[in-house]
């Protein structure tokens, strides 16, 4: 009896211990800034006294950020630290494909940060769903400058007449080329620039050129076959062309300026197919304009800041050449937001905002990711000047075609362009096809 | 006729062994090299200067740990739930005995994936998103393994436990001496079964942490993932140090789980 | 046993009540809360308007929905079968007197150990054109023409192929065991005496072999096909449900509802319709079973 009552004692510790370990492990949670026992940590360092006498404020802060723009916001985010005592920002690096999903959860189960970053074409979203709070209270308390800004980028982040985030860069979608290898095709003039005819036709040339003049190994033009840089591409040329987005004014209905839309698309199927100047479903189109076997490449201006660091890569950037009739291309903004929190509490959402404004002011070092600042005041900085190609492509950040405030902009995006437009690239839709699809389909998520 | 199945056995083999030693191979290459064929990846230079940066600069090596300690807890708690329920339900005589035992049949026709949308919900209520607790406790529930122990329990002949308690043996004792030793082979299967699914979790853990610090390794590898698709080596590194541990394991532990395993497919 | 009734009862209660606790929480409280979601429109964040069985009607007039179940249906019926066969070879290998029988053993099993993370990024590398492992031994082996490239991710047929190739690899091994073990547990008299009738390897495998298999081949059918039709991650890393969503899974379909569209109430809607055709399946199961049985 004595023994299997020691075995009871046991197995009920063992339990209890297996039970405890699991309930523990939760603490490791500590430290991140989305579980409620943090929160309550995080609210013992608030009320906790500094040596300057006042109180010191934890801020946690969600991002998206990776690789070089990870690196450059966690250095922000070090230096602003240093700078103020009294107010400690903490990074929670997110993955991008889940960050809005992973945000609008924790927002909604009271776990959310205090300081989130948002896209300005997620913005409506984010809103319409309750994540984002009001800025203009606050921002007045802390002396925020909303005059400042760029006011282009502003506008997408006001609704009614409310600020909503603050804007910190503008990511257009450029063109790099690597000047060893236009060199070689005799397409780069003395000042180091493409020789390139801003036309339809010309771009074509440039490219066909670059096709024979180089090894066969090399590819002229590195592009993903699918999503992302070839529907940039696509939104560029579309715009360039006077298209207006795809959906109408009112936000409520699909709209596509067909013709347009189609020519743009067929232009870019050319490219791919007729043409042959893009390697077709290459998944290293970043590698190989990175170890100089592509000859130009198009993507956001974040990869400045990696083909920097890559050693041996003569490049150089510039705006998306002007194909049709008007310059345009593709852009999104990164802002600061600050989301909706259980117990609103007035001193951290001032130290926030004070944060994002900070962010803004010494948009020189976000440049080093290759983003170009939100105020404009930055561009004079010797800091900035000293940066090499930014200047090349400051310029675009007005040429950049939003899109419009609809809370459905990423659906619209990723379930409805991503998808037809990518049928053409593949050459298995013709893009008058493609483009009638995709329109029914805007249609669909628009209504759904 | 006999070389034939010599060759091919081997050939099948070679086509088994072939992906997992190549990401070994990838995994050790120097990063940066320009691969043009395939004999390049198994020639020098070679360099594992990128194990020492995923292993300092991710946290791979903490998601390894937290999918393994999750799956021993949920293990662990699963099979001494299963256990105890498998034993009252085959050998205690209580009321309402066929109806809970068809209440927990009725379990094994619910699979988990139909409804992870609402536990979402639940969990959320709860407060337990984002925490190991969340993690454990949703997946403890296994009519499955309740099922298959009553039906070993059943096999063990109830004249052996009377004598016991002539004896003056509770029942916990009967449970704990004899019960829990004569079904070690049983528990032993359902505990590699219980084990895999949860290394293999994905969905659950992906939808209920944002928490890197608590991630697993299904979720935790594609942020890595995403990061690198620039080259090969770095994606390698991080499958093989994701699996070196677990495949460790088996490796000492094969012959049980080969039997484990065998024996999982009579009952099941 | 004998006890006191009212002390047996009192002993189930205790031992059953940490399953029951675990049961009721997250398996029926969620199915019962399944169904109220299912009636509204539910966000991530609140639940929203009361909408009665408008995300039933919705998802019988979904197209979407519909081609995620066929896309799943079609990904148990190219798996299953060839599971099934090539589970029974390497067992064939692995029961084989032959030094290497331990080898064999090992190395048709390990890939099952593997996480599921790692086994799907393997397949995205092993497939990848230019790159990847299986058209890089393709070119050496000049089976492939310099300049040619197999799109395995990007055409749907192959897509199929390649998930369903690197799926029979990652799992197979269990079900390889299952078949070794009952293999092992024929005697060898059964053998010794249909060769002293003079039966031939092929005859011994056809007419003894494989009807001595068929229940666990019963067995590991339904297992694979209940299993088989809850796919998701491999295809979610390997196409991502591309080429035009043609490869898409239901439950990548639900997730994306639910948890992308921030729509929860039409996924759980989603969810109960695969709760359905699971709970079919699986008294389809019961009934064959029983009804070999009888026979």
């Amino acid at each position: 009896m004595k023994k299997s009552l020691g075995i009871l004692v046991t197995f009920v510790l063992l339990f209890s211990m297996i039970l405890s370990a699991c309930g523990n492990g939760s603490n490791g949670n500590a430290g991140n800034g989305g579980s409620s026992t943090n929160d309550g940590a995080a609210e013992n360092n608030n009320g906790s006294v500094t040596s300057e006498g006042e109180e010191k404020v934890t801020l946690s802060f969600w991002t998206l950020f990776s690789g070089g723009d990870g690196d450059n916001m966690q250095a922000m985010i070090d230096a602003f630290n240093k700078e103020h005592p009294n107010i400690q920002v903490k990074n929670t690096k997110l993955e991008w494909g889940e960050y809005y999903t992973k945000l609008i959860t924790a927002v909604g189960n009271g776990n959310g940060p205090d300081i989130g970053i948002s896209h300005t074409s997620r913005l409506p979203d984010l809103i319409d769903q309750g994540v984002v709070s009001e800025l203009d209270g606050v921002a007045d308390e802390a002396g925020v400058d909303w005059s400042t800004f760029n006011q282009n980028i502003l506008a997408a982040t006001i609704m009614d007449g409310t600020h909503y985030a603050v804007p910190i860069d503008t990511h257009p979608f450029i063109m790099y080329y690597n000047k060893k290898l236009l060199n070689e095709a005799g397409l780069l003039d003395e000042q180091g620039k493409p020789v390139l005819e801003q036309s339809a036709d010309g771009f074509v040339a440039f490219l066909t050129t670059l096709k024979e003049k180089l090894p066969q190994k090399v590819t002229p033009f590195a592009l993903s076959n699918t999503n992302d840089d070839p529907f940039r591409l696509w939104w560029a040329l579309y715009s360039q062309l006077g298209g207006n987005d795809v959906v109408s004014d009112d936000l409520t209905a699909a709209q596509i300026d067909t013709d347009k839309a189609v020519q743009a698309a067929q232009y870019i199927q050319d490219l791919f197919h007729k043409h042959k100047v893009i390697k077709v479903n290459d998944p290293d189109f970043y590698k190989n304009f990175q170890s100089g076997t592509a000859a130009i490449m198009m993507t956001g201006v974040w990869a400045t800041g990696t083909w920097e660091s890559t050693e041996d890569l003569e490049f150089g950037a510039m705006p998306i050449p002007k194909v049709f009739d008007q310059e345009a291309t593709w852009g999104d903004s990164h802002t600061v937001i600050l989301p909706i929190t259980k117990k609103e509490d007035p001193a951290k959402r001032k130290a926030a905002i004070t944060f994002a404004n900070w962010l803004a002011d010494n948009g020189q070092v976000w440049a080093k990711a290759g983003h170009i600042p939100s105020k404009p005041s930055v561009f004079e900085k010797q800091e900035f000047k000293d940066l090499p190609y930014r200047s090349d492509y400051v310029s675009v950040a007005s040429t950049v075609k939003f899109s419009k405030p609809s809370t459905k902009n990423w659906q619209i995006r990723d379930l409805a362009m991503f998808k037809f437009l990518n049928e053409v690239w593949a050459n298995k839709m013709t893009p008058a096809d493609g483009i009638s699809k995709m329109e029914a389909e805007v249609q669909k998520v628009l209504s759904e | 006729m006999k070389w034939f199945y010599r060759i091919f056995s081997i050939f099948m083999a070679l086509l088994f062994a072939f992906p997992l030693v190549w990401m070994l191979v990838v995994s050790v290459k120097k990063e940066g090299m320009k691969i043009t064929s395939v004999v390049d990846w198994f020639t020098p230079p070679y360099s594992l200067a990128v194990y020492q940066e995923i292993i300092t600069e991710t946290k791979l090596i903490q998601w390894s740990w937290n999918s393994f300690f999750i799956a021993v807890c949920v293990t662990l708690l699963t099979l001494m739930i299963a256990a105890m329920a498998g034993f009252v339900m085959s050998k205690v005589p209580f009321r309402y005995r066929t109806f809970m035992f068809f209440f927990i049949l009725a379990g094994l026709l619910i699979p988990g994936e139909a409804t992870l949308i609402p536990l979402y919900q639940v969990a959320k209520d709860m407060g337990i998103l984002n925490s190991y607790m969340g993690l454990v406790f949703p997946v403890l529930a296994s009519p499955f393994a309740i099922i298959v122990l009553k039906s070993f329990f059943d096999g063990i002949p109830n004249d052996l436990l009377e004598s016991v308690q002539m004896d003056g043996g509770g029942v916990w004792r009967i449970f704990v001496n004899i019960m829990l030793p004569l079904t070690r082979p049983a528990l032993v299967s359902i505990a590699i079964l219980t084990f895999i699914g949860s290394w293999n979790n994905f969905l659950w853990p992906f939808l209920s942490v944002t928490d890197d610090n608590l991630f697993t390794l299904p979720m935790g590898i594609p942020t890595l993932m995403n990061q690198y698709t620039e080259d090969y080596v770095k994606p390698m590194v991080i499958n093989t140090v994701a699996s070196l541990p677990i495949m460790v394991l088996f490796l000492i532990f094969e012959r049980q789980i080969i039997k484990g395993v065998s024996l999982s497919g009579i009952k099941g | 046993m004998k006890m006191n009734k009212l002390r047996a009862d009192v002993q189930a209660l205790l031992f059953l009540f940490p399953f029951l606790l675990v049961y009721f929480l997250f398996t029926i409280w969620p199915m019962i809360k399944g169904v109220e979601m299912s009636f509204y429109k539910w966000t991530l964040i609140k639940k929203m308007d009361y909408v009665g069985t408008g995300n039933y009607e919705r998802m019988f007039q979904d197209n979407e929905f519909w081609a995620s179940i066929w896309h799943s249906t079609i990904f148990v019926l190219i798996t299953t079968p060839l599971m099934l066969v090539l589970a029974i070879v390497l067992a064939l290998i692995a029961n084989r007197n032959s030094r290497l029988q331990r080898f064999y053993r090992s190395v048709f099993f390990v890939p099952s150990i593997l996480s599921v993370a790692v086994a799907s990024f393997l397949g995205l590398f092993v497939f990848q054109p230019y790159t990847g492992l299986v058209n890089s031994l393709l070119h050496w082996i000049k089976l492939l023409p310099e300049g040619a490239e197999i799109f395995w991710l990007s055409e749907t047929h192959l897509a199929w192929i390649a998930i369903s190739l690197l799926t029979l690899w990652w799992t197979v091994g269990f079900n390889f065991i299952l078949y070794l073990s009952a293999m092992q547990d024929i005697p060898d008299e059964v053998y010794e005496a249909a060769r002293l009738d003079g039966a031939s390897d092929s005859q011994v495998f056809w007419r003894i072999t494989l009807p001595l298999l068929s229940p666990i081949t019963k067995t590991i059918t339904m297992l694979q096909i209940i299993a088989s039709f809850k796919v998701f991650m491999q295809i979610y890393v390997m196409t991502g449900g591309g080429p035009l969503d043609q490869t898409r899974p239901v439950i990548q379909l639900i997730w994306q509802t639910g948890f992308r569209k921030n729509d929860l109430g039409y996924a759980s809607a989603m969810s109960y319709m695969l709760f359905v055709i699971l709970l079919v399946l699986s008294g389809l199961q019961y009934w064959i079973n029983n009804r070999k049985e009888a026979n």
